[in-house]
């Protein structure tokens, strides 16, 4: 039995079924619902979901292919423990794979993950974890959330004459005046509206946020000078009967740069601590780790943390670190004899 | 100025091609030494390239296609440099040439706007995990130059000293991005753990990842403990490698991946 599990010819063959199988997990789309594989796959999304391709990684059957290249590698290593002696960076590679493989199955089985979703000023002491409820020791509030954009906003503005035969895009701002490169005509952009509408007193904004952003143009060209209405969520509608111009209106909202929460970190009412936490910037409180998970571009005080305990990284890591120093000790020691 | 840097760098692979090839076709080897020095030239042009777009977007020239695809361009002309010291093989002046061009050319077709990064990509790791990636790729890329020349050039004379001689290139260049490949793994999970909360999350560039690092681990295996040498080992070297490519190059455009930083035009 131990020659079996500790033979090579058991891992030649685990490899290829492993690497078959992860493809596989690749191709069809993980974790959608059975609706979405039903429409994707129509009859064959029954025999999907029975087989658990749905949640390959996390299958029974994926869990066996682990757990048999764990006990391959073990008893391999213990049936040639001799030789392992001799060789200790083969030794040290093969059990800190072992490590990693034990790591993944601490997280399997201890780990928490789960959703905190907050608004300013709320708090919450639990987190949504599938469809569990995981309690935290401590509570978190949300103080603030901020999300830093790059620049500003760009307004695309695509011009076009049929009859002449040219088009041209630019980037406009607002109070500019741009002479166009196609034709002898300037384009004046009188004002914007990031969310336009129409009150007794005439066209107004009705906030700051772009929710239906609107151009108002003057051009003037040979033939004289005419205003025009363009929207970015009405393409084609305008306030002017005629134009010898097609128009269309983009607004490109300047891209993200980060989104940072400010958080409080209360135990039994107790403030015991404050962080921003941001993308790569978590925090870690009593085992527990907050990430900036999300955020809602229709609801600025919106922030989306995600919460993580997770006894297997530590195992992870010092596997990971193992697995490195084995595998440069062997190749030195290659480059060394040769 | 950048631009005419690249455009430089991608002339000079293309002037050590061409003087390799004279050097090869008038059998004039001495001609060799100076096809290595416009190689190096245009590394050192390459270099200079990185650097200042570095200097202009403000953050490691790591964060899309191009500037990765120009990054393992230039890891490989540099492991060609290096293992050029300890083993003076005639094809790898020419083969790391012809590969540096066919990278920048495909870097031609990408996307070179300098964009500023997005929150998941602003951290220190995106330089170690990115930069030991595309060193092992580069690495990946020798070993498939050096299984490439074997089965062209030494087929059925197996035998043969400098038969041999490639085949050792093979394994050791194939030892070394393994060892690079891992470590850039490792660091992908290390980062990925900051950033998202979760090691491994079996996303597509992950998995591809790891079912390439599977691959050269059979490969690698075969050849230590069933000493496969030759044809078999040049000819895994060739399938690994089809695995790097699909990795970096298919998972960015055929699969959805968190990963997707690809930026084609």
């Amino acid at each position: 039995m131990a020659e079996f599990f500790g033979s090579p010819m058991l891992l030649y063959s685990l490899l290829p079924v492993l690497v078959v199988v992860s493809v596989i997990g690749t191709l069809i789309p993980q974790g959608e619902t059975a609706a979405a594989y039903a429409e994707r796959f129509g009859g064959w999304s029954r025999l999907l979901l029975g087989l658990r391709l749905d949640d390959l990684y996390h299958s029974s059957g994926f869990s066996v292919l682990l757990a048999l290249l764990g006990l391959n590698i073990a008893s391999c290593t213990w049936n040639r423990r001799a030789a392992c002696a001799r060789r200790q960076d083969v030794l040290l590679t093969h059990v800190s794979i072992l490590l990693i493989l034990t790591g993944g199955l601490v997280t399997a089985v201890k780990g928490e993950r789960g959703d905190l979703p907050l608004t300013v000023g709320q708090t919450r002491d639990w987190i949504e974890s599938g469809t569990r409820v995981v309690g935290l020791p401590f509570t978190v509030r949300l103080n603030k959330f901020t999300v830093e954009r790059y620049g500003s906003a760009g307004n695309h503005l695509s011009i076009a004459c049929p009859e002449e035969g040219w088009a041209e895009t630019l980037e406009v701002q607002p109070g500019q005046s741009v002479r166009l490169r196609s034709a002898d005509v300037t384009v004046k952009v009188l004002g914007y509206y990031p969310d336009f509408v129409i009150t007794h007193e005439g066209p107004a904004t009705r906030s700051q946020a772009p929710n239906n952003p609107a151009l108002r143009l003057e051009l003037r060209d040979k033939q004289g000078t005419q205003k025009q209405w363009v929207f970015a969520r009405f393409e084609g509608f305008h306030a002017t009967a005629e134009s010898r111009y097609s128009f269309s209106y983009r607004l490109e909202e300047p891209r993200i740069k980060q989104f940072v929460s400010e958080l409080e970190i209360l135990e039994g009412g107790v403030s015991k601590a404050r962080a921003f936490v941001s993308v790569n910037a978590p925090l870690r409180w009593k085992g527990w780790t907050l990430y900036q998970a999300g955020y809602d571009e229709g609801n600025p005080d919106y922030s989306n943390l995600l919460a993580s305990w997770d006894p297997g990284v530590p195992w992870i890591y010092i596997g990971s670190f193992l697995l490195c120093l084995g595998l440069a000790w062997t190749f030195m020691k290659g480059a060394a004899t040769k | 100025m950048n631009l005419n840097i690249f455009n430089l760098s991608f002339a000079a692979y293309g002037a050590a091609l061409a003087v390799f090839g004279f050097a090869y076709l008038a059998a004039r080897p001495r001609r060799q030494r100076t096809a290595w020095w416009i190689l190096a030239a245009a590394w050192l042009l390459q270099t200079v390239f990185l650097a200042m777009r570095w200097h202009e977007s403000g953050h490691v020239p790591l964060s899309n296609q191009f500037e990765s695809l120009a990054g393992m361009s230039w890891g490989l002309a540099a492991l060609a440099g290096l293992f050029r010291r300890r083993e003076n093989e005639a094809w790898l002046g020419p083969a790391a040439a012809a590969l540096c061009l066919l990278l920048l050319g495909i870097c031609v077709l990408l996307d070179r706007s300098i964009a500023p990064l997005v929150p998941a990509l602003q951290s220190n790791w995106l330089l170690f995990h990115v930069a030991v990636i595309m060193m092992g790729y580069a690495a990946l890329a020798l070993s498939f130059l050096a299984s490439v020349v074997y089965l062209a050039a030494y087929g059925t004379k197996a035998g043969h000293e400098s038969a041999q001689a490639v085949d050792r290139f093979n394994e050791r260049a194939m030892a070394l991005g393994y060892l690079l490949l891992t470590g850039g793994i490792v660091l992908g999970a290390v980062w990925a753990n900051e950033a998202w909360g979760s090691y491994w999350s079996w996303d597509p560039k992950e998995t591809w990842s790891l079912i390439t690092w599977l691959v050269y681990t059979a490969a690698l295996h075969l050849r230590r403990t069933h000493r496969w040498e030759g044809r078999r080992m040049a000819w895994l070297s060739v399938a690994g490698f089809a695995f790097v490519l699909f990795t970096y190059f298919g998972v960015n455009y055929l699969l959805k991946s968190l990963h997707s930083y690809a930026g084609a035009r």
